[in-house]
């Protein structure tokens, strides 16, 4: 039998939720029978110091030791899998950045302040990066699409359509009509619309739509009767980093 | 030939049919579409349904081949018979629409067994357009209520057999058209394609697909495989598409062939209003309002071509 492909999980700051669903029985069953896991921290002793073909990373860069870890990992790696919202974009982590930093850090952190801490961002920022699989927390289905493609060696194929696809499709009443900031009309789908699918609205987790018509949805929220700081606030708790670079110079809503 | 009905009995005629077949109808389940019910007290009768009946012939994810052993399989997509209640007029024409494009072995096998009962459009609202668009009678039945009775237009064999026991009218009505507000003034666009006009619905536009995936008419698909490790193994799947996504026309080689929002945007309309009747003799768009009645930032493409009309 050809021998099975090395990957490694790891993380740096992150909440280990996105290595937690990976564990997931019905993830985690298909999985080690597909690849061979050679770490996974998390759940025990990392002694392997060999090479991974596959090492998938979860968190956000926020502390100067995160960026030894990766840069290590990505040595040691074929290939590198940004795993969840935070190695993709920042996630919750990066709100940091549109906020004034000493405070919040001395309001989180007010005794521990040998902490060499650093502008929160995803991996990407840092080291190369093969392929994404954001959401918060990742699809188990499309974490085992993914090994799948690499197997029978077809390619994969992030999903490039807005969140409002998959919830039209699924028949949902739409939640800007209930005068809520629904993130979908920017956001890539591919989370088969899971928030609006269960009455909340969408924070925008899976990162830009590059389709994104940002100054039609920004004048019709506003229309709608929304403040700057509203927006603000929504739109910079998941992708916040990801959707100020897409944006770009009209992004006036991320100011610190 | 047209039967006749008491409105008392109305709601003991539909129980009836529930018991023989599978009764798709209007349905609020928070929004409404057509579903399979189990008796009259649950069919929403108050408006066109948000969701278009067209799901019932092209369901989301339907499987069309599988993959066994190397071997493709294609599938029946036999559904039980059905009958279809409730479908207003525009509703009728919609699927009659798309009848003359979809003729692939599981649309086919579910339009056979399924039978269209229409219902006259008591309620309709500001976005409904429907006598704008010729449109033409399409049923095995069609229900109108006028007085205490619902004269009931039998349009098929089929829809004949589902009231044989009722008597017939002795001197026919004539049905009449659903009352409008809204009017699509004109239908000649071709030559108004390379309009500034446009420029300005296409900028509001945030390509989020609502308007094509609530039309009744829009009958794109994609196809995806679900393949098992093995590549012996595995389906065939057809998912709707959109062309309002850039996705719609990419092409090998990652080059999409409609890749401004304003080109999307007008092959919508162009779709709905010219190109289709270039072929069929008649537009796509029944006028049901929806595409209108979904979109987030209230673009109101049948305005646009009535104020072309007007300058
Ligand atoms: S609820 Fe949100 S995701 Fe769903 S259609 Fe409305 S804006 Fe789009
Ligand atoms: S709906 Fe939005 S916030 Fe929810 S999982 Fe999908 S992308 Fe993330
Ligand atoms: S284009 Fe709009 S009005 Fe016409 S059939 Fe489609 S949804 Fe209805
Ligand atoms: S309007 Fe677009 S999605 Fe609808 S039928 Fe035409 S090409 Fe297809
Ligand atoms: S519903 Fe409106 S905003 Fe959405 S794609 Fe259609 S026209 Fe554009």
């Amino acid at each position: 039998m050809k021998e099975k492909i090395k990957v490694g999980f790891y993380g740096v700051s992150g909440c280990s939720g996105c290595l937690l669903t990976v564990l997931y029985e019905d993830c985690f069953k298909e999985l080690v029978k597909m690849v061979d896991i050679k770490s996974f921290p998390f759940i025990k002793e990392d002694s392997y110091k060999g090479k991974f073909d596959y090492c998938f990373i979860e968190g956000t860069v926020c502390f100067d030791e995160d960026i030894v870890t990766i840069n290590e990992l990505r040595k040691r790696s074929d290939k590198v899998v940004a795993l969840g919202s935070c190695a993709c974009f920042g996630c919750v982590p990066s709100i940091r950045n549109f906020h004034n930093q000493e405070k919040i850090m001395s309001f989180v952190y007010p005794k521990y302040n040998h902490l060499k801490e650093v502008d929160p961002t995803p991996i990407g920022d840092h080291i190369k990066v093969d392929y994404y699989l954001p959401q918060c927390p990742p699809d188990k289905k499309e974490i085992l699409e993914f090994v799948k493609c690499i197997l029978t060696g077809r390619e994969f194929k992030s999903y490039t359509s807005p969140v409002c696809f998959e919830c039209r499709k699924k028949g949902n009443p739409c939640l800007l009509e209930e005068g809520k900031i629904c993130l979908g009309p920017i956001t890539n789908g591919g989370c088969g619309a899971l928030c609006p699918s269960n009455d909340t609205t969408c924070y925008g987790c899976r990162g830009p739509c590059k389709d994104a018509n940002y100054e039609a949805f920004f004048k019709m929220l506003k229309e709608m009767g929304h403040t700057n700081k509203e927006i603000k606030d929504k739109l910079e708790t998941f992708a916040g980093l990801a959707f100020k670079e897409e944006e770009g110079e009209s992004s006036k809503w991320l100011e610190r | 030939m047209q039967k006749i009905l008491p409105k008392k009995e109305f709601p003991e005629f539909i129980d009836s049919l529930i018991k023989k077949y599978e009764v798709v109808a209007p349905v609020k389940s928070p929004n409404s579409k057509f579903q399979k019910i189990s008796s009259f007290d649950e069919i929403y009768f108050d408006s066109i349904t948000q969701v278009p009946a067209k799901i019932q012939f092209l369901p989301e994810d339907e499987t069309l081949l599988e993959f066994k052993n190397k071997k493709a399989v294609e599938t029946k997509g036999e559904i039980k018979k059905t009958i279809l209640f409730g479908l207003r007029k525009c509703d009728l024409n919609a699927i009659q629409i798309v009848d003359k494009v979809m003729y692939d072995q599981q649309y086919l096998a579910k339009r056979k067994n399924t039978v269209l009962i229409g219902l006259f459009c008591e309620n309709p609202d500001e976005y409904c357009f429907c006598n704008s668009m010729q449109l033409q009678d399409y049923h095995d039945l069609f229900f109108y209520l006028k007085g205490e009775n619902y004269y009931i237009d039998v349009g098929s064999k089929i829809g004949g057999a589902l009231v044989k026991n009722l008597s017939s009218v002795k001197k026919e009505i004539k049905i009449p058209n659903p009352a409008n507000f809204k009017k699509l003034e004109n239908l000649e666009i071709g030559e108004n394609y390379k309009d500034k006009i446009w420029e300005g619905d296409a900028d509001k536009c945030l390509s989020c697909s609502a308007c094509t995936v609530y039309c009744p008419t829009c009958n794109c698909f994609d196809i995806k495989d679900d393949l098992d490790l093995d590549l012996k193994n595995g389906e065939r799947k057809r998912c709707q598409a959109s062309c309002q996504l850039k996705s719609f026309s990419r092409v090998a080689g990652g080059k999409s062939y409609r890749d401004s929002r304003l080109s999307r945007f007008k092959h919508f309309v162009y779709h709905k209003i010219s190109y289709y009747k270039k072929i069929y003799n008649r537009p796509m768009c029944v006028g049901c309002g929806r595409c209108l009645r979904v979109c987030p930032t209230k673009i109101d493409w049948v305005e646009t071509i009535n104020k072309i009309s007007k300058s």
